[in-house]
C-alpha cells in the first residue's frame, strides 16, 4: 500500500519536474535575473535536474529492487515446476 | 621537441595502453559467441555504467556539444535533463524487459527477439538491416570528428586523412580481437580518460572566465545566451529522436542483454544521471558558454566545434595532446560498441539465419570478424569522402531517427499486444521512406524528417494492426504474459522457455 503511494509520488514528482524543466521554452521563469552565479532559467533547469536526479536514485528501491526479488521467485518457482 | 611530436608520442602510448587493456580483459572471453557479442550476459554495474556513459558520449560531446552551447546558449540546456531521463527512467521502461527476455531465451540480437515474438523472418531482417544504417552516421562522426581536432590541434600537422585511418584502424583492431569484453574495459578507461580532461579543462576555463561570475560575464557581450531562445520544437525533436532513437538502436539494446542483473541495471540507472547530466552535459555547457568571452578562446566563432582543442592549443599545447588524445578515446569508445553491434546483426541476423542455419558457433565468429573488417572499410572510405566531414549533429541526427523507427516494433512486443507483425512492418517501411524523401528534399512539414517520419510510422501501425492477425502466440513467446507476472500484475503462470537461433 505504501509502496503504491510511493510509486504514485515518485511519478507526479518525476512529471512536474519534467514539465517544469520545459517551461523556459514557453518563455516562462526566463528572465534575465541572476539567482546567485546563474540566470533565472539556468537555475530553474538544474534545479528540476536536481530533482529529476533524486527521481532516478529513488527508482532502485521503488522498482529495481523489487522486481530481482519477483524474478528470483519466479524462476525458483518455475524451476519447481520442472 | 615540438608539440606536434609531443602529441604523437602521447597518441601512441594512449593507443598501447588502450590495446594492452583490451587484450587482457580478452583474456577472460569464453569462445563463444555469447561472450564474444554480448560479454556471456555478465557486466557488472562499474563497468556497465562506464560503458554506456562512454558509449552515449562520445566524439559529439567533446566536439559538437560545446559548438552548440556557443551558439545557442542555455537553449540547450534541455539536454542536461533529457541525459538523466534516458540514461535512468528508460533503463526501468525499456532496459529491464529487454535484458529479460534476452537472457531467458538468450538472444545475443534485437532481431532474435522480433522473430521470436513476431513470428516474421523478414520484420527480423528489415529491423536489422534498418539498425545497422542507423549506426553508419553515427560510427562516422566519431571518426571525421577525431580526425579533424587531430587536425585542428596539430596546425595541419596530422592530416584529417591521417585522422581518419588511425581511428578506424584502432577500433577495427580493437574490437576484432577483443569482443564484447575487451570494448566494455576500453570504455571505462576511456570514459575515465576524457571524464578527467573534462573536469580539469572546466576548472581552468571558468578560472580564466571570472570565477563564479563566469556567466555574468558572457551575459555583458551576449545576454540572448543566458536566456531561453524558445522554439521547443527542435528541443523536442532533440528528446524524441535522441531518447526513443537511442535506446533501441542495437547496440544500446546489446548493452541491456550484457546486464548480469536486473539489479547490476538499476545500479546503473541510479549513477546514469551523475555521469550523463552533471558531467557530460554540464561540462559543455560552462565551457561553451565560457567561449564568448572576447579572446578567451581565440577562433571559437570560426569554428565552434573545436572550441576544446582551440584552448588547449591556446593555453597549453603541450597538454593539447591529452585532449586530442580524450577525442580519440571518445571517438573509439562510442564507435567500437556500434561496430560490434553492427558486425553481429549481418553475422547472426542475416547469414546465419537466412543463409546457413547450420552454422557453427567457431564459423559465426569468424563471420563476425569478418563483417567488423568490411564496415571499418565501409566508414573509412565514408570519413575520407567530402560529404562525410560535414556540421557534427545533423549527420547524427539522421543515425538516431533511423533508430527511431525501430521503436514502434519494439514498443509492440515490450508494451502493446496490439501491434500485428504486419502492421509494425509496414509501419517501420513507411517510416524509413517518408525520413529518407523528407531529408533529401528539405521537404517537412510541422516537424523535422525524424519526427515526421515517426509520425507517418505510428500512424500506419496503429492503422494496419487494426485490420490485420496479431502476432500468433504460443506460449512460449507471449512476452506480456510474462511481463504482468514478474510487474506483480498477475498470479504466475509456467511460460516455458526455449532459446531460437
Amino acid at each position: 500500500m505504501l509502496t503504491g503511494m510511493n510509486r504514485k509520488l515518485f511519478w507526479l514528482v518525476l512529471i512536474l519536474a519534467l514539465i517544469g524543466s520545459w517551461l523556459p521554452y514557453f518563455n516562462i521563469l526566463n528572465e534575465l535575473v541572476w539567482v546567485g552565479p546563474l540566470s533565472l532559467p539556468l537555475a530553474w533547469v538544474l534545479t528540476c535536474n536536481i530533482v529529476l536526479t533524486l527521481c532516478a536514485i529513488a527508482l532502485y528501491p521503488l522498482y529495481f529492487k523489487p522486481l530481482s526479488e519477483r524474478i528470483d521467485a519466479f524462476e525458483r518457482k518455475e524451476g519447481g515446476h520442472e | 621537441m615540438n608539440s606536434t611530436a609531443v602529441t604523437i608520442i602521447i597518441l601512441i602510448a594512449f593507443i598501447a595502453i588502450f590495446v594492452v587493456i583490451s587484450l587482457r580483459a580478452r583474456q577472460h572471453n569464453a569462445s563463444t559467441i555469447d561472450d564474444y557479442v554480448v560479454g556471456g550476459r555478465s557486466m557488472n554495474t562499474a563497468l556497465l555504467l562506464m560503458s554506456m556513459g562512454a558509449t552515449y558520449f562520445s566524439t559529439w560531446t567533446l566536439l559538437g556539444s560545446f559548438g552548440v552551447y556557443y551558439r545557442e546558449g542555455i537553449w540547450f540546456a534541455g539536454f542536461t535533463t533529457w541525459a538523466i531521463i534516458q540514461g535512468s527512467v528508460f533503463i526501468w521502461l525499456f532496459g529491464t524487459r529487454i535484458w529479460y527476455i534476452g537472457k531467458r531465451f538468450n538472444f545475443i540480437t534485437p532481431g532474435q527477439m522480433v522473430e521470436h515474438y513476431y513470428s516474421s523472418p523478414t520484420l527480423r531482417l528489415l529491423f536489422s538491416i534498418v539498425g545497422i544504417i542507423a549506426l553508419v552516421p553515427v560510427m562516422l562522426i566519431q571518426v571525421t570528428g577525431s580526425a579533424r581536432a587531430l587536425e585542428s590541434l596539430t596546425g595541419g600537422a596530422i592530416p584529417y586523412a591521417v585522422g581518419v585511418i588511425v581511428t578506424s584502424v584502432v577500433v577495427g583492431f580493437i574490437v576484432l580481437w577483443a569482443g564484447f569484453r575487451g570494448t566494455a574495459w576500453a570504455d571505462a578507461f576511456m570514459g575515465t580518460f576524457f571524464a578527467t580532461v573534462l573536469v580539469f579543462t572546466a576548472v581552468f576555463i571558468i578560472g580564466k572566465a571570472g570565477g563564479w561570475s563566469f556567466l555574468q560575464n558572457v551575459a555583458e557581450v551576449e545576454p540572448q545566451l543566458l536566456t531561453n531562445k524558445g522554439n521547443p520544437v527542435a528541443m523536442l525533436e532533440l528528446w524524441v529522436g535522441l531518447s526513443f532513437g537511442a535506446w533501441a538502436l542495437p547496440h544500446m539494446w546489446q548493452k541491456f542483454y550484457s546486464a548480469h542483473s536486473a539489479k547490476v541495471l538499476g545500479k546503473v540507472a541510479m549513477f546514469t544521471p551523475f555521469w550523463n547530466s552533471w558531467m557530460m552535459a554540464c561540462i559543455p555547457l560552462v565551457i561553451g558558454l565560457s567561449a564568448n568571452i572576447p579572446g578567451l578562446v581565440p577562433g571559437a566563432a570560426d569554428n565552434s566545434d573545436a572550441i576544446l582543442p582551440l584552448i588547449f592549443a591556446e593555453y597549453a599545447p603541450i597538454l593539447g595532446s591529452f585532449v586530442v588524445a580524450g577525442i580519440l578515446a571518445a571517438a573509439i569508445s562510442t564507435i567500437n560498441s556500434q561496430l560490434l553491434s553492427s558486425a553481429s546483426l549481418v553475422a547472426e541476423d542475416v547469414w546465419r539465419r537466412f543463409f546457413d542455419k547450420e552454422m557453427s558457433e567457431k564459423r559465426l565468429r569468424l563471420v563476425n570478424k569478418v563483417v567488423i573488417g568490411l564496415i571499418t572499410s565501409i566508414v573509412l572510405v565514408l570519413a575520407l569522402s567530402p560529404s562525410g566531414a560535414g556540421y557534427l549533429v545533423p549527420v547524427a541526427s539522421l543515425g538516431f531517427s533511423l533508430g527511431l523507427q525501430l521503436v514502434p516494433t519494439a514498443l509492440g512486443m515490450l508494451y502493446f499486444r496490439w501491434i500485428t507483425p504486419a502492421g509494425a512492418l509496414t509501419g517501420m517501411v513507411a517510416g524509413v521512406i517518408t525520413l529518407f524523401v523528407s531529408a533529401a528534399t528539405d521537404f517537412t512539414l510541422f516537424f523535422g524528417p525524424g519526427i515526421s517520419a515517426i509520425i507517418v510510422n505510428a500512424l500506419l501501425v496503429a492503422v494496419v494492426s487494426r485490420f490485420t492477425q496479431a502476432a500468433p502466440v504460443n506460449g512460449d513467446n507471449d512476452y506480456h504474459a510474462l511481463f504482468a507476472q514478474l510487474y506483480g500484475k498477475q498470479p504466475t503462470q509456467k511460460v516455458t522457455a526455449h532459446a531460437i537461433n
